[in-house]
């Protein structure tokens, strides 16, 4: 009997000893994808990476974000788009693909970055000059994507006097944990310690990626809508007098012939390679699905002297369906600018026009648009009034800033820091709806998403 | 009693622990035993994992369907003839189209995205069973229908169907074992000398109930209605849903789209059969041929298939066993469901729309869609797989107490699906664009082999004292490989005619790949023949866990008292057999994503440029942690033969702990990864099961005997984690997983009726108030797709020659979703409606659960158009007359004189009779499932699921 299990154990063992030196049969890696380990060796592996997250941003900023907003504002009529209409009534359901695509998106672009950071040490080449820069880099999308999902997701800094109220997930970290929702305060508060080390961190010259003048400009932009002027005006002033933008003569800042202006802009490499098909396709159709608010036109009074306004065309004009529609996205393929000098003038001349300093310098920046907005301008006296400056800004910034996404945040700017009673379509700045809903995943125990019902 | 337990016994404990059956010798005992055919076989040999036992020393629950049950019903694929042949394994038969796939569950649900099917092993291997195969194709559902892997077996090859249902059975199958395990052998020769069985079948298919759609005049009528409740005047115009066809041109036209869609399917079957045995050699050979047509114009199943299977004892202790199989399976496909076909016969073709297309030549285009039976005429569109399965093995006794027993399998499978699309459909869409025709294909091979080796030692310590052990080991790899193909410039399909290089496109998908290896072994102790304990365990690595879980480790324990061996039951003469059985144990469930376990990067090649430069991308976030899914299953049972054998019966309780359940969760956005498999969640599962056989008359000439059986399960999902019920990915049929609940739990809006004034639709909020707004966050757990029970009572009457028997299938409680319903039942679109919307709201003080027509979802209270609320929810209980037969056995008088050995002429008809109060197509509903997921969680979920088949059959077997 011994003599048999003997014989069966060595037989069985013997199996046993030739697989567990082939613990390789049951390591099966994807064959098409590479593993993590041996992905990130070198610099260049981790500019490629960076590249990635870029590249999300870029779709995220193409035109997405800017649809978005826009639809929130009162610039554009009710559109012909189930998704869209939600946003523009104020009331996103939770199960709105639109809505939780681009928050998906946006994410998608702050993970690529965290994972670009947490991954640094992987590049055995890295230079100290490279590993500084990409961390800037890092910084600067991990702010860009935060400030836009803070203020798109939440209701705006100011709403509540501390800003103690709901805001995003703050994700620095590659992980799986669900995060909390953090306040609007802790938020803005990533934002400005990420702002703070991109102006370090990155150079003045990045090949078409973010440079330090960008995260001035996005600082500029951050600040402004916190109500904190000497700041935007600090950071506006630094950029405009660093003197490496120039205002373009044209109008559209889309234009080819305006890249001197633009401090941050998504790169449409060829028409193979663009990333303004967003605006292409919301915008620029024989019948778009984002068309200019009747009202808001009919409200403008100077058509005719204002070159800007001179993009506008009016289709149909007089029919039942009339519609008016912008000729400024036309072209096949463009840059679009995400941080640009006009914006930074209009954020100097109101930020030093509410300090009520330095009014010769923001008169001047008004003028600087007027002169190349209007065909016959009407310029502010040398001599003006903060408060002249203040109305004839927020005037111009309304028109320069058309379809840029802008206005959303610029009513409730005025509402919540400014104490204004503004309105879009009924609903109040600060009603429930005024924002984009998350998407159901987001909800944990941890996070609640934001009210349903939209707007009263 | 006519068996004899002595021999028996003895027979027994010379197989007990033996590693494989030896079937010139065994076979030949089993057959001497003589055992009564309506009683239940407790001699009978019952093939478990990597052996066999005796069915009396079996220690786990394990159910025994015998190969004539199987091949007895016309069925689109075998496993469909599972139901209601064991408690507690529910099938729900898949619907009417040809090949396709049943969904099993085997006692409850307890897996969310991993795989809940069964474990298939047939020879020795389990074989590849990937419902989603071709699911990287972008196309796996591609046609409403999902290939099903099962569709290729031929049933004429199964001899027996094991089902192993508890711990004790299944955790030698270890990480693989938890939903259970079917094993499925298949036949060998038996009887000496040459033999021939021949059979044949011819049947019709007609659908159990036809869709009942709004005529053209009807649907006109409503949308009237809505365009004047609205408050729009004139004239209505079409216009407004996107039709562009003119109001007075499409009155009185009336296409019945059902009748272009449903005809009778014809079915004919032929089998030959051959077994030659001498003393040395057995040889099976079984080519069999079956075109399975569906009611379904255009659509059939058609299998030709061999199998060649050798038994050989070169010496007396040596033993080789080969099995070889061959089969073609080809499926005429037509689109089905949300795809087209049918499915647009119950949607978006209006009856409005005449046969053929309005041509308008101003805009050179048509007004009108393509008609159904023209794209379905005029695509050529065929999925053929070709399979090969192959086992070859070898047992070789040592000596009495020693055997050692080696199995190589391979499973290879060669799908291939062909389409073809001509030119006079593609210029439909665009007339002035002139091309010819469009052909795709999309093949996919999947190589799976295993081997498995064991040393069986078994050792009679005295008179009573017996022990025997068995250790194992196994490994098992599958390959899989596929691609894309399209030539755009084609004149017929890629396998007819070829393909000039310029028009090709070719595209390479990721191989798939997993594996496992494992060690395994099983101890036995019997004493005085009466008193059985089992211990087995397994040890499973495999390619799908995670770095810090790389091998599982599943135990089980189990112990059978055979209660009438003792004397105070002998003496009672009405026990003729008593056991009681208990078991403890845990086996797992692997059958996920073969990649969740890896942390990559998407090449830069894969991927588009940004700013001119290249970009990479991390594609999967590694899961470190990932592991099987652990289910500790407790299960005791007692099974009883009463009456020399009239009464047999048997009660099982278990209870299923499934911890570590794989979901595909749908991680927070905000983490910047869509998806992501992860063990988080706990599932518990717990029943009764019983079943009971009678003879209740036994004459010379007559005989009734019945068969009932029950399953009672209890099914809650008792965590996950940190997650909401929206979490988990693919559950795209409005179920979700919540706590507290079970899987597959109808997550809806609560519907509060129509206001009488109004004739709007109202709605519970989530404290129940009525509301007039819908909102998804009022959402709740409603109902569940999960039977309450199920089972089978069949009766079989003889007389002399003559037999009858029918089968009553049953399934009550769980609920229906029928969620076409919502593009059916409120607003009127471009979709016909089903005539029970007829019962609308039409004036104030009308009492109907529809609310009044209109266009436009405001009206509805909702800013999104389709809404989902429990109005579309219905009870699932249903008792189905599965099956009803009549036989007649050609007397040995007459036979002698054409010198067969038995003949018999069957007619079978199915899915006769429903009684159900779902007002639906069919209450047995399993859908075109989108992935693992979809099919856990959307049993019993219709959406223009065509139903199922109701067919007549004649069927002729002989043998000689």
């Amino acid at each position: 009997m011994k003599k048999n299990l003997i014989f069966g154990l060595t037989i069985i063992t013997g199996v046993l000893m030739f697989n567990t030196s082939c613990e390789d049969m049951i390591e099966t890696p994807p064959p098409n994808e590479i593993l993590v380990d041996d992905a990130i060796k070198s610099e260049d592996d981790l500019q490629q990476l960076l590249n990635g997250s870029y590249h999300e941003m870029a779709n995220t900023f193409g035109g997405f974000y800017q649809t978005l907003a826009e639809l929130m504002s009162d610039n554009v009529a009710l559109p012909n788009n189930n998704d869209y209409r939600e946003v523009y009534n104020h009331n996103v359901l939770f199960f709105n693909s639109t809505s939780g695509a681009f928050y998906s998106q946006l994410y998608r672009g702050i993970f690529r970055a965290n994972f670009v950071e947490t991954h640094i040490d992987d590049a055995t080449d890295l230079t100290e000059e490279s590993r500084v820069r990409i961390l800037g880099e890092v910084s600067f999308i991990r702010a860009l994507g935060h400030f836009t999902a803070v203020r798109m997701y939440a209701q705006p800094y100011g709403y509540t006097t501390d800003n103690s109220h709901d805001g995003i997930a703050v994700t620095t970290t590659v992980g799986t944990t669900p995060q909390k929702r953090e306040s609007v305060k802790v938020a803005y508060d990533a934002i400005i310690t990420d702002l703070e080390n991109a102006i370090n961190k990155l150079p003045e010259e990045n090949n078409g990626y973010a440079t330090s003048w960008a995260a001035k400009a996005l600082m500029a932009q951050v600040a402004f809508q916190m109500g904190d002027y000497s700041t935007a005006g600090d950071m506006a002033n630094e950029v405009i007098n660093s003197g490496l933008f120039t205002l373009a003569d044209t109008v559209n800042v889309f234009d080819a012939s305006a890249s001197s202006e633009h401090i941050y802009s998504i790169i449409s490499y060829g028409v193979n390679d663009q990333r303004s098909g967003s605006y292409t396709g919301n915008f620029a159709a024989a019948v778009p699905v984002i068309q200019m608010d009747k009202a808001l036109y009919a409200s403008f009074t100077n058509v005719d002297n204002d070159k800007r306004l001179q993009m506008l065309e009016v289709v149909n004009k007089g029919a039942q369906n009339e519609f008016i529609k912008t000729t400024q996205f036309n072209t096949p393929y463009f840059n679009i600018p995400v941080l640009h000098l006009t914006m930074m003038h209009l954020i100097r001349a109101e930020s030093y026009a509410k300090q009520g300093i330095d009014l010769s310098v923001a008169t001047q920046d008004l003028n600087d648009i007027r002169t190349r907005a209007y065909i016959t301008p009407n310029l502010l006296p040398s001599a003006a009034t903060a408060s002249q400056i203040l109305d004839a800004v927020r005037a111009e910034r309304k028109i320069e800033l058309l379809f840029q996404g802008d206005r959303i945040h610029e009513v409730k700017r005025l509402g919540a820091i400014e104490g204004e009673n503004l309105f879009i379509r009924g609903h109040e700045w600060n009603c429930k709806g005024m924002l984009l809903q998350f998407p159901i995943t987001e909800k944990t125990e941890i996070f609640n998403i934001n009210p349903t019902g939209g707007c009263d | 009693m006519q068996i004899n337990y002595h021999t028996i016994r003895n027979l027994c404990l010379s197989l007990l622990g033996l590693g494989i059956v030896f079937p010139l010798e065994a076979q030949n005992k089993s057959d001497s035993a003589q055992v009564p055919e309506d009683v239940e076989r407790v001699g009978d040999v019952v093939i478990i994992g990597y052996g066999s036992q005796n069915r009396r020393n079996v220690v786990g629950s394990i159910s025994t369907v015998n190969g004539k049950e199987i091949t007895e019903l016309p069925t689109q694929s075998f496993e469909a003839s599972l139901q209601g042949k064991a408690s507690g394994v529910q099938v729900i038969v898949g619907s009417g189209m040809a090949g396709s796939a049943s969904l099993i569950r085997i006692r409850g649900a307890a897996s969310i995205s991993a795989a809940g099917d069964p474990l298939y092993v047939i020879d020795g291997i389990p074989i590849t069973q990937d419902y989603f195969l071709n699911r990287s194709n972008g196309y796996n559902y591609g046609g409403g229908f999902a290939n099903n892997p099962l569709a290729s077996i031929n049933p004429e090859d199964i001899e027996n169907i094991e089902i192993l249902k508890d711990a004790a059975a299944t955790s030698i199958y270890g990480s693989r074992g938890a939903n259970g395990v079917i094993l499925i052998t298949t036949k060998r020769a038996k009887k000496n000398g040459l033999k021939f069985d021949v059979s044949t079948r011819f049947g019709i298919g007609v659908p159990t109930k036809r869709p009942d759609m709004l005529s053209g005049d009807e649907w006109l009528q409503l949308y009237e209605e809505a365009w004047y409740n609205d408050g729009n005047v004139g004239k209505p115009d079409l216009g407004a849903i996107g039709i562009r066809l003119d109001w007075d041109d499409v009155q009185g036209v009336n296409t019945d789209w059902i009748d272009q869609m449903i005809g009778v399917g014809t079915k004919q079957n032929y089998s030959v059969g051959t077994n030659y045995k001498n003393n040395w050699i057995a040889v099976k050979d079984i080519l069999t041929y079956d075109n399975n047509g569906s009611y379904i114009k255009g659509n059939s199943y058609e299998r030709l298939s061999h199998r060649l299977n050798a038994d050989i004892r070169p010496m007396k202790d040596l033993n080789i066993q080969l099995s070889h199989s061959l089969s073609r399976g080809t499926n005429n496909r037509v689109d089905a469901a949300w795809a087209g076909g049918l499915g647009s016969a119950m949607s978006t073709m209006l009856n409005i729309y005449p046969l053929d297309p309005v041509y308008d030549s101003t805009s050179n285009s048509y007004l009108s869609p393509l008609g159904l039976h023209t794209i379905r005429d005029l695509k050529n569109w065929r999925s053929i797989e070709v399979r090969t399965i192959n086992n070859a093995s070898a047992s070789y006794r040592v000596n009495e107490e020693l055997s050692l027993n080696a199995s190589a399998s391979m499973d290879y499978m060669d799908y291939n699906e062909y389409l073809y699309e001509p030119s006079e459909l593609i210029t439909y869409y665009a007339p002035t664009y002139a091309q010819n025709g469009n052909a795709k294909w999309w093949p996919r091979w999947t190589r799976n082999y295993n081997y498995f080796v064991t040393a069986d030692w078994n050792k009679k310590l005295s008179d009573q004292h017996s022990i025997s052990l068995m250790l194992g080991n196994e490994y098992q790899n599958s390959y899989s490989e596929s691609k894309y193909v399209e030539n755009f410039d084609a004149l017929g399909p890629i396998d007819e005619s070829p393909i000039p290089d310029t028009a090709l496109v070719s595209r390479y998908n990721t191989p798939y790949e997993w594996a496992f290896l494992s060690f395994f072994g099983r101890f036995n102790y019997n004493y005085g023949g009466k008193l059985n304990v089992q211990l087995t365990s397994r040890w499973d690595g495999s390619s799908r866990f995670g770095s810090n879980n790389r091998y599982g480790f599943f135990p089980a324990a189990a112990v059978g008292y055979i209660l009438s061996e003792e004397d105070f039951i002998k003496n009672i003469r009405s026990i003729s057999f008593l056991k009681v059985r208990a078991g403890i144990g845990r086996s797992g469930n692997a059958n996920f994503d073969n990649y969740a376990r890896w942390g990559t990067i998407t090449p830069s090649g894969n991927l588009p440029l940004y700013n001119g430069q290249p970009m990479l991308a991390p594609a999967r976030l590694e899961n470190p942690n990932l592991r099987w899914e652990s289910t500790t299953n407790f299960d005791a049972g007692i099974e009883a033969q009463l009456f020399r054998g009239r009464i047999s019966t048997e009660l099982t309780y278990y209870s299923k702990h499934t911890k570590d359940v794989i979901m595909n969760v749908s991680i927070p956005t905000h983490i910047g990864f869509g998806s992501f498999y992860d063990n988080v969640g706990t599932i518990e599962n717990q029943g009764l099961e019983f079943s009971l056989k009678t003879v209740n008359v036994r004459t010379r000439e007559f005989k009734w005997s019945s068969n009932l059986n029950i399953a009672r399960n209890w099914n809650a999902i008792t965590s996950i984690g940190v997650y909401q019920p929206d979490a988990i990915s693919g559950g795209t049929n409005d179920t979700r997983v919540v706590v507290g609940e079970p899987v597959g739990t109808n997550f809806l809006v609560r519907y509060a009726g129509v206001d009488k004034q109004t004739g709007a639709p109202m709605y519970y909020d989530i404290d129940g108030n009525v509301t007039s707004q819908w909102d998804p966050s009022n959402r709740v757990a409603v109902g569940n797709i999960l039977p309450d029970a199920f089972g089978n009572f069949s009766n079989t009457f003889s007389y002399k020659n003559w037999e009858v028997s029918a089968n009553i299938y049953y399934n009550i409680g769980g609920n229906i979703y029928e969620s076409s319903w919502k593009r059916q039942m409120s607003l009127v679109t471009d979709w016909n409606m089903d005539r029970r919307v007829l019962n609308r709201w039409q004036k104030p003080g009308d009492e109907s659960l529809i609310p009044k027509m209109t266009l436009n979802t405001f009206n509805h209270g909702s800013t999104t158009p389709w809404i989902n609320t429990d109005l579309w929810l219905h009870d699932g209980t249903y008792v189905r007359l599965r099956n009803v037969s009549f036989s007649y056995r050609i007397p040995k008088k007459m036979l002698e004189r054409w010198k067969f050995e038995s003949a018999k002429i069957t007619f079978v008809a199915t899915n006769l009779l429903t009684w159900t109060n779902y007002t639906g197509v069919d209450p047995e509903i399993a859908r075109d499932f989108e992935n693992p997921t979809d099919r856990n969680m959307s049993g019993s979920i219709t959406y223009l699921t065509p139903p199922q088949e109701k067919s007549f059959s004649l069927a002729i077997n002989l043998s000689f």
